[in-house]
């Protein structure tokens, strides 16, 4: 429980009206868009400034409560979910682009950016955001760089850490820190910039960002092929890239999805199809029409069944249908989605496939997989019911062999989406142990209160729980 | 005001789940006024990347917060309840309240003593004044002329002259205030060699009542219309109110739970379409008379969301000879509208209205289209108050006057036209 003095003390520093204590309110507060986790916040403020940020932030090391940073609360890894006594911080009004420089192809904006507002304010200077993430039309630029979100464009353009050239923000210590600019080249000291980026709210609140872009491609072209077994597929996406051509989107479909998507949607996709590659390249006009060329042809030589090329921006959209309608046909089917992220080196993406379908059929999970082919990083997807225990039960474990499964290949347990409450207890498996024990002594450096999202990333004990300042299994960690 | 979670889609869910779980009570005021602050307008269905029914979840909310009697709770004011079960489900009362309307707006409130009168013993229906359109004369109820057919049709004798049977549902307040439009629609229909039948036992479609928490109404309206339409022997049930359109395309899950009913509803559900939508779909005459005006098109919720019909209507205008289609800028934001909220919350209402009136204005339309008499409403008061003369009318209404078709209601004297052929 807060004190009232803490309560009062938030009051003081922001006003009345922007501390949420109702019933209501905290309810609404207590899950992002992750099934399962779930805490309900002691408060929630909406600070207006970075200076009510920092006295936030100080008060939260006197008094001792924690403080949950939160975007738009679509994170797939509850890094927004609230811990015990926790306290959510809010930006909703922190949402201007504050400068567009169409020189240095750089903006500043405010954390509360929506991000395909910021595609769109760009848009008039013949400027491009690339990092486009599924939930685009809602989420903030803010999580976005806690996150390192990622998105369709991956392969070609990289994620968000790759498009951050500065940050400002506020330690966790109370601290306001400014680094990085607008110089394309920086190498002074330690890459701070590249620690804060994707922190998932443990290491610092971002008060604005200087995000990079570029310049807009001339065109673009859509194809979609279909396949009659995985491994085409995978031989299609290996002989595409072989070719130097790097698509700006590789994205693909299993045959549960197809199905799903077919049953969803009705776009006459055969029940029988194994895999389908949705692939966009883009560029200057000339090379994306011999582009298209080349891929339609490989895909053929490599036995797809069907391959279709836009002519025109409307068919593009009726091709991008069945990606589009993946989640949503998937989500259909029970009334449970986890939707996971897994991502593997490239060349093991035909064999992680395999084991997913393995993993499902052993442990009798229904699990649709669709992602980014390009960028090894796939999308098991879960369909089961929260009510259901035991199918709880099963499906963890399935996910946690999907988990083992990634790393022994090569790969990764999140290629996206983060760490946050719901894989922490996968990391060590994956960083081992002198990498996990030096975050946890950067954490510890940075924020010896631990006031900032604890738990996340870096937990110790069961969800929806973070150790008290001074456990005993804390310090042992850090001994 | 600050955006907070319980204002949007997600939060409603969040909060419905809480009280389904019992960590709220039901009859909590807070989760009510949730509730009822929503427009309705489905707008988040469009955008849920997950596929989320919000309107069939909102309306269960709804229900169950009337369910939960014997609590000191907040809940809509009994006059709408009122409304919605004594007068709007009954024709021939809802004719005699237009009727009042009709009196009070030609006599009455010309008289300033009356007007007081009236002002002191019913402040509520004050805020209701502007928004009433300018009520037609009621006679009995509309049907088409029996000369109103799909006679001019060449064929060689082999192929049937008449495409087919429409039933025609009239809705209730349309069917009032604007009789007009479904006349429109019945003449559009049958020059595209429709056969068209108003079956008398149609009621109100039963929407306002699913949203404002009385299913039982709803669904007991339902099974007349269903019942109704089964008789009339008709091919499809022709739609031309969004909000019906989109209620009626839903029967089958609103009586999902009635053995006996369910699958009844869900073929008479399938039968629906909006009249736009079928014109469209099944092939529609390109109209010839030109009509020299710049027109706007507004996006009906329940027809884009509800519906997801956005193309056809725009299809059908932009068929028009002359006529010059600008488009809206968030054409498919509500108006404010949204069944009884520009009563239940006149501030939020107005302000949508006010945004949608200065999108309209900006265009430089002279005419807005939209296929909703609540939109028709609320947009005209709107633009009305701005002191524009812009126009709102229903896309059969144009059709009808590019395809050189009189009118069957002349909007002030309600006088059958026999039915003329183009000459």
């Amino acid at each position: 429980m807060l004190t009232d003095r803490v309560l009062a003390g938030l009051a003081e520093t922001t006003s009345p009206a922007r501390v949420l204590t109702a019933r209501e309110d905290l309810l609404t507060y207590a899950s992002d868009a992750t099934a399962l986790h779930r805490c309900v916040p002691e408060a929630v403020v909406i600070p207006r400034d970075t200076e009510q940020v920092t006295r936030i932030v100080k008060l939260a090391n006197e008094e001792g409560f924690a403080l949950v940073p939160r975007g738009a609360g679509t994170g797939l890894s509850a890094g927004a979910v609230p811990t015990i006594d926790s306290v959510v911080m809010l930006f909703p009004s922190w949402n201007r682009i504050v400068e567009i420089d169409p020189v240095n192809h750089t903006a500043w904006v405010e954390p509360g950016v929506i991000t395909a507002d910021l595609h769109a304010a760009v848009e008039p200077y013949g400027l491009f955001y690339p990092p486009d993430p599924g939930s685009m039309r809602i989420c903030t630029l803010g999580g976005n760089v806690a996150e390192n979100a990622g998105g369709l464009r991956g392969l070609k353009y990289g994620v968000t850490k790759d498009y951050v050239m500065g940050l400002e923000a506020v330690l966790p210590t109370g601290e306001f820190l400014t680094l990085g600019g607008k110089s394309f080249k920086d190498v002074a000291g330690y890459n701070l910039l590249d620690l804060l980026v994707g922190s998932e709210g443990t290491l610092a609140v971002f008060t604005r960002i200087l995000v990079r872009l570029v310049a807009r491609p001339q065109s673009t072209r859509t194809i979609l092929a279909s396949f009659d077994s995985v491994g085409a597929a995978g031989h299609t996406v290996t002989a595409i890239l072989a070719t130097g051509i790097v698509p700006a989107t590789l994205e693909f479909l299993d045959q549960v999805t197809i199905r799903a998507v077919e049953s969803f949607a009705g776009l006459g996709l055969p029940a029988d199809l194994a895999a389908l590659l949705l692939i966009e390249v883009d560029g200057r006009a000339h090379a994306v029409a011999e582009d298209a060329d080349a891929v339609d042809r490989i895909c053929r030589q490599h036995g797809a069944r069907e391959v279709r090329t836009a002519a025109n921006a409307e068919e593009a959209e009726d091709l991008r249908a069945a990606r589009r309608a993946s989640f949503t046909a998937l989500a259909q089917i029970g009334p449970t989605t986890i939707l996971e992220d897994v991502a593997v080196p490239r060349s093991a993406v035909a064999s992680m496939l395999v084991r997913i379908q393995e993993i499902a059929a052993e442990h009798q999970v229904q699990i649709g997989v669709f992602g980014h082919a390009g960028d090894g990083n796939l999308h098991p997807t879960c369909i089961t019911d929260a009510r259901d225990a035991e199918a709880i039960v099963r499906t963890e474990a399935a996910l946690e062999e999907i988990f083992d499964a990634a790393v022994t290949l090569g790969g990764t347990i999140t290629g996206e989406h983060g760490v946050g409450l719901a894989k922490r207890q996968f990391l060590e498996r994956h960083t081992g142990d002198p990498a996990l024990r030096f975050m946890r002594q950067i954490k510890a450096v940075l924020d010896p209160n631990q006031v900032l999202n604890p738990g996340k990333v870096l937990g110790h004990s069961a969800r929806c729980e973070h150790p008290p300042h001074g456990h005993p299994a804390y310090e042992e960690a850090l001994a | 005001m600050t955006p907070r979670e319980r204002a949007g889609p997600r939060g409603r869910i969040t909060l419905m789940r809480a009280a389904a779980s019992g960590e709220i009570e039901v009859g909590y005021p807070p989760f009510t006024e949730a509730m009822y602050y929503c427009l309705g307008c489905r707008a988040c269905e469009t955008a849920c990347p997950a596929g989320v029914e919000f309107g069939r979840l909102l309306e269960a909310a709804r229900a169950a917060i009337d369910n939960s009697n014997g609590r000191e709770t907040w809940r809509p004011e009994p006059a709408q309840s009122w409304l919605l079960n004594r007068i709007v489900a009954h024709p021939a009362r809802l004719r005699w309240t237009a009727r009042s309307v009709r009196l009070y707006q030609r006599v009455l409130r010309k008289r300033t003593r009356c007007k007081r009168w009236i002002a002191n013993r019913f402040p509520d229906l004050e805020p209701l004044e502007p928004l009433a359109p300018e009520t037609p004369r009621q006679r009995r109820r509309w049907r088409p002329p029996a000369a109103l057919g799909p006679s001019d049709v060449v064929t060689n004798g082999d192929t049937p002259s008449v495409r087919g049977t429409l039933a025609l549902h009239p809705g209730c307040v349309q069917s009032v205030f604007l009789p007009d439009v479904n006349a429109d629609t019945a003449q559009v229909l049958a020059y595209n060699a429709w056969q068209v039948v108003v079956p008398k036992q149609f009621r109100c479609c039963g929407a306002l009542h699913a949203h404002y928490g009385q299913p039982d109404v709803a669904r007991s309206l339902a099974r007349k219309n269903i019942a109704a339409f089964e008789a009339s022997n008709a091919d499809q049930l022709i739609s031309n109110a969004a909000g019906c359109g989109a209620h009626m395309k839903a029967y089958g899950q609103l009586l999902n739970g009635d053995p006996a009913w369910a699958e009844r509803a869900a073929k008479v559900g399938a039968a629906v379409v909006d009249v736009t939508e079928h014109l469209v779909d099944r092939g529609v005459r390109r109209p010839r008379r030109p009509i020299g005006l710049r027109a706007t098109y507004h996006d009906a919720c329940h027809l884009i969301h509800g519906q997801r019909v956005a193309k056809a209507p725009r299809l059908l205008l932009g068929s028009i000879p002359g006529l010059d289609l600008a488009p809206l800028p968030e054409s498919t934001w509500c108006c404010g509208s949204a069944g009884l909220y520009s009563v239940t919350h006149p501030e939020a209402a107005a302000k949508l209205q006010q945004r949608k009136v200065g999108h309209i204005l900006a265009t430089g339309a002279e005419l807005v289209v939209t296929g909703n008499p609540g939109c028709t409403f609320q947009i005209a008061a709107g633009l009305r108050a701005a002191g524009s003369s812009v126009r709102v009318v229903h896309p059969a209404t144009v059709l009808r006057i590019a395809y050189e078709l009189p009118p069957l209601l002349p909007r002030r004297r309600w006088r059958p036209t026999p039915f003329r052929r183009p000459a």
